[in-house]
């Protein structure tokens, strides 16, 4: 569907998600009549044992994967800070568990089961949480 | 929701917003560089410059962009360098969205370029703005010669 992109009078969001229970994964929600564009994504990720990888995807309204970010490296147990955004053309890891990520610069349509979701063998204890999004929204409906 | 604008962008050229250029000679020294959004206004950064000096004391340092939306640290989003910056040295870092990360080269040996997200910050009553931030900061490294290029629209 035309989506009328770009054009003026996209808004600019800034939200929390809320952190899942341990040992899950996140996932929010892409309304019906809403396309969002999604800048950056950032969480904190705590491993309790063994090692993680963890990316960020978008499930589109067939329940296909649109597209999905891919990591370079496992979380080692403890905290890590972990960012994705587009414009990001290198991931890199820095000291004190700090992580970024690219992401691809997609426009997504909403529906009753598109969501932002996260990517992870992540199991036990290990918890995500000060799941922070940052995305523009076209309502187109 | 925490925060949310109704913004102009992305538009055509029209509606760009103004290019505005900020420098700061004087930086900072021990601490991370915090540049404000002011009330009412969006920017879109699209680079970052600084020099980063550092003292003998003996750690790798590494530097990245951060953007906060003033509701803590937990709200950052950030371009992670990871290039090990070590004692005694100064590096000049540019960052960049889509830039590849390189570096340190050039004829000094000294030039670092980095990716920083393509991101839109604004405030809206919450402080909000950029941060330079260095991991394993110690005591007398130096943060100058800041320079910042950034669309801005007035929400």
């Amino acid at each position: 569907m035309s989506v009328g992109w770009p054009r003026e009078n996209g808004e600019l969001l800034f939200v929390a998600v809320p952190a899942p229970a341990p040992g899950n994964n996140f996932a929010l929600s892409i309304p019906s009549g809403q396309t969002w564009r999604v800048l950056a994504v950032r969480c904190d990720l705590t491993v309790t044992l063994g090692a993680r990888s963890l990316n960020v995807a978008v499930a589109d309204p067939f329940g296909n994967t649109a597209w999905s970010t891919s990591c370079t490296v496992t979380h080692g147990v403890g905290l890590t800070f972990v960012s994705w955004g587009i414009g990001l053309a290198t991931a890199a890891a820095a000291l004190n568990g700090y992580f970024s990520w690219p992401m691809p610069d997609c426009l997504v349509l909403g529906s009753a089961t598109t969501q932002l979701v996260s990517l992870g063998n992540v199991s036990g204890a290990d918890t995500l949480t000060n799941i922070r999004v940052l995305y523009q929204r076209w309502r187109t409906a | 929701m925490l925060n949310a604008a109704e913004l102009s962008w992305p538009v055509g050229l029209l509606t760009r917003g103004e290019q505005l250029s900020y420098f700061d000679n004087t930086g900072s020294i021990g601490a991370d560089y915090s540049v404000a959004v002011p009330a009412g206004e969006v920017w879109h950064i699209l680079s970052v410059r600084c020099v980063l000096s550092t003292q003998p004391i003996v750690a790798n340092r590494t530097v990245n962009v951060t953007f906060d939306f003033g509701l803590g640290i937990v709200s950052q989003f950030s371009s992670n360098n990871s290039v090990l910056h070590p004692a005694g040295t100064a590096y000049v870092y540019s960052f960049a969205p889509f830039n590849v990360q390189a570096g340190p080269s050039g004829a000094s040996g000294s030039q670092v370029s980095a990716s920083m997200p393509d991101v839109l910050i604004y405030n809206l009553g919450a402080p909000s703005g950029l941060r330079i931030r260095v991991e394993n900061v110690q005591a007398g490294d130096n943060l100058s010669t800041v320079g910042i290029d950034y669309e801005r629209w007035l929400a």
